[in-house]
């Protein structure tokens, strides 16, 4: 009779311990699964903006292109024409258009060659050692927005031989 | 416990990921994107550039600036491949004490594990600051055909770089597992390989609990960038034979046309046709000169078809080298931006007899299974508890029999969702709940899980109550529905067992069903909900117009009166573009009752609006309102006292 009463003892108590261990694991699992989604929530934030920027740097690039040939027309002289001073209106809205979405140029006049807003397409021998790395010519304009480079400027360098 | 990081270590671009809720996620570097490209130089103020940055000063910098590296990786100098290699690459390497390679790069000699290992340091700093903690665990994959000294060399590299290193594992092998194929029992899976700048294929065999990589081949200078290079020799080609100039010269012009050829490539796999365009691409005597030519796909397909030839019939021989025969493979797995190509698509398609897989991004396929890999080592993926999702949208049915679903299908479920309701005539006593369940947009079209009335509303216009009826649904698919006038606070509820059981096959029924009356449902679901517009509008107009009283001219009664009639009889018939336009006609004419009290209200502000502003403030509250209410339990009463 003792013994049985032992016995079902036992049986509540590893019972017992069985609920608590898995009352633990729910528990755990539980915590786990709250804090995945609030960490989720946090990190959507920063996906959402960099989809955002991405899908604005896709299309803003394509947008390049066309300043390039714009920019590309007005390297040769054209001939004086109400056409081409609208053309040349068109253009300059484009690169007003361009600007007003953060678009801005890199400047290379004078500068040192710099791989973190440079590509550079040509090397160009010198003589001169102070010259080494020094940009010589932009061949294609290059654009930043905020703190992301949307396109380098590509860039003629000069490299300094040695005898 | 910190992610394992899964990367993908390319010949010519890396990429990395890890797991996150038990599915792979890409993480982007530093620059914002999601490869970028293996190659490492020195510049000549000795700082380390890595990437990108790497890349855009190769030029400057032919000798110091080291790509592919993993052509050499775990490799003895006298190997043929590093003999051929040698001719072709423009920086120095050299025979090691050991027999191995050495790399010369910003003066000094290191071995290729340390070239890899910036490049692997790089993406150990950058997932860092994505991901916003250490990450020391990695997993990085390797080509099938890698020996033991090239695995333990790329181990090394990662443990350079600061990573414990968990496994190496197999390009091919990693792509099936972001596939899910590790779980098919005795399947034969081809993983075929165009990268770019390497073509690679592979044999798998997945056994109890093991992939087997069966046989292996490709041809470690054929890639995407010959495609790319195909393109501009067609273009300077075709130009010259158009124009007698040779463009090639030119380094902006080049530059522009390589940026055209990578684009027409790309957009050749959606479309058959591809103009490209180069305006003012260059100047002679004769003035500004533009290029302008169509590539066709056809044409692209005839410049590189020798290429595509070539795969098919590696990938042949490699089945044959496995033992099988093209009949006997399950799945085919393409991996590599090459492969969006629809040419390559077909020839794989056409050799197998099969469509091959192509969902998972073939640039990301490679670290999204390291990334599975490292979820598997960790637990991740065992441990997610499985949710279910609800097969079919649940909800109520509103005004004019439409179906308006609070719980969309596939939901994940435990979950709820609640929403406002009001009453669609004045002085409504009760609503009725009818809770539905279905995909189709009517309610005679749903299954009916229950109904109840919740009563004691007390008198108001039509529009004003406010009744949220919350849905909630728990982990075992048990659905309870409470709807609570928000006025007084009564509420009323019904719990619906296990959704009133529809079999799977009632399930599927229901939803082809769904499909097959999507376009007639939305007419039925457009016309019912264009009905209740039209009747709204007459009844806050003639509203408006009580309130109003006598500051409305008599003249002005009239002609709104007079306009309700072709509205009236619009909304008898069927005839969804006679109730849009007629409502839309009545709309306009009962602006001007707006207008006329507005005016009035300008000239003597003190005294009107009162009654206008009482009747904005609930809608505010129950967006709802308009469009969705409730259908009354005696529509008789709708069109007002």
């Amino acid at each position: 009779m003792e013994q049985d009463t032992q016995e079902e003892v036992n049986n509540d108590e590893s019972e017992f311990d069985t609920c608590q261990a898995e009352r633990d694991e729910y528990l755990d699992g539980w915590k786990r699964a709250k804090a995945d989604y609030l960490n989720l929530e946090k990190s959507l934030e920063t996906r959402v903006t960099s989809a955002k920027n991405n899908a604005e740097v896709k299309i803003l690039k394509d947008f390049l292109e066309l300043a390039d040939a714009f920019d590309q027309a007005f390297l040769i002289d054209p001939p004086d024409s109400p056409w081409v001073e609208g053309i040349k209106q068109t253009r300059e809205k484009l690169h007003a258009t361009l600007a007003k979405c953060g678009v801005v140029a890199i400047g290379t006049d004078g500068q040192k060659f710099d791989p973190n807003q440079h590509e550079a397409v040509e090397v160009v021998d010198t003589e001169e050692e102070d010259k080494d790395d020094d940009i010589i010519e932009e061949v294609q304009g290059g654009y930043a927005i905020k703190d992301r480079i949307l396109r380098p400027s590509r860039v003629k360098v000069a490299k300094y031989k040695q005898e | 416990m910190g992610k394992i990081l899964g990367i993908d270590l390319g010949t010519t671009n890396s990429a990395m990921a890890v797991v996150e809720g038990g599915s792979p996620r890409i993480i982007e570097n530093k620059e914002g994107n999601r490869t970028m490209p293996s190659m490492v130089a020195v510049s000549k103020s000795n700082e380390r550039l890595v990437g990108l940055l790497a890349k855009r000063q190769a030029v400057t910098n032919p000798t110091g600036t080291i790509f592919s590296a993993k052509r050499l990786i775990g490799r003895k100098f006298k190997d043929a491949e590093v003999q051929r290699d040698k001719a072709l690459l423009p920086y120095e390497i050299k025979e090691s004490t050991n027999g191995g390679v050495e790399i010369k790069v910003g003066g000094e000699w290191k071995r290729p594990e340390e070239i890899s290992a910036m490049i692997l340091g790089k993406m150990k700093a950058d997932a860092e600051e994505k991901l916003g903690g250490p990450v020391t665990d990695a997993i990085i994959t390797v080509p099938a055909y890698f020996d033991d000294s090239q695995r333990q060399a790329t181990k090394n590299a990662g443990e350079i770089a600061g990573f414990n290193v968990k496994r190496i594992i197999n390009e091919p092998t990693a792509a099936a597992l972001a596939y899910g194929f590790n779980t098919k029992k005795d399947e034969k899976i081809v993983v075929y390989d165009f990268g770019g700048g390497t073509f690679d294929v592979s044999v798998l065999e997945i056994a109890e609990d093991t992939i087997e990589v069966k046989s292996t081949g490709g041809d470690t200078h054929l890639g995407g960038d010959d495609f790319d290079q195909k393109i501009i020799e067609w273009i300077v080609k075709e130009y010259k034979s158009q124009s007698a100039i040779d463009i090639s010269k030119d380094t902006l012009a080049l530059q522009r046309l390589k940026e055209a050829a990578e684009k027409a490539k790309h957009e050749l796999s959606s479309t058959v046709e591809h103009e490209i365009n180069i305006p003012f691409i260059t100047s002679n005597a004769d003035g500004p000169q533009h290029l302008l030519l169509k590539l066709s796909r056809a044409k692209f397909e005839e410049l590189v078809a020798e290429y595509i030839t070539k795969s098919i019939k590696v990938t042949e021989s490699v089945v044959k080298d496995a033992g099988f025969t093209v009949n006997d493979i399950n799945e085919v797995i393409l991996v590599g931006g090459q492969t969006r190509m629809p040419a390559i698509k077909e020839a794989v398609k056409k050799l197998f007899g099969k469509e091959p897989n192509l969902s998972i991004n073939p640039d990301e396929v490679v670290a999204s299974g390291a990334a599975v890999q490292g979820g598997i080592l960790q637990g991740d993926v065992k441990d997610i508890l499985l949710l279910d999702v609800t097969p079919l949208s649940l909800g109520l049915e509103t005004l004019g029999g439409v179906f308006t679903k609070l719980i969309e299908k596939n939901t994940t479920i435990p979950t709820s969702k609640s929403q406002v309701f009001s009453t669609a005539a004045d002085s409504q006593p009760s609503v009725e709940i009818h809770v539905l369940q279905g995909v189709r947009e009517m309610a005679t079209d749903s299954k009916t899980l229950g109904r109840f009335i919740l009563d004691g509303i007390p008198p108001a216009p039509r529009g004003m109550p406010q009744v949220e009826v919350s849905f909630d649904i728990d982990a075992n698919g048990i659905l309870s529905v409470k709807a609570k006038d928000k006025g007084t606070g009564k509420e009323q509820s019904v719990r619906i067992e296990a959704s009133s059981g529809l079999s799977k096959e009632d399930i599927e029924k229901m939803k082809t069903d769904a499909e097959a009356h999507a376009a007639d449902d939305k007419k039925k679901k457009d016309m019912a909900e264009a009905k209740n517009m039209g009747d709204a509008v007459i009844y806050t107009t003639e509203k408006a117009m009580a309130d109003a009283g006598d500051k409305v001219p008599q003249e002005l009664k009239n002609e709104i009166t007079k306009a309700k009639d072709p509205l009236q009889e619009a909304l008898k018939t069927e005839d969804l573009d006679k109730i849009k336009s007629a409502t839309e006609d009545y709309s306009k004419i009962a602006q001007k009752l707006g207008e006329h009290v507005y005016k009035q209200e300008q000239e003597a502000p003190a005294k009107a609006g009162t009654t206008e502003q009482k009747g904005d403030n609930p809608a505010d509250n129950a967006k709802e309102v308009e469009h969705e209410e409730i259908k009354d339990d005696n529509k008789g009463n709708e069109s007002g006292s």
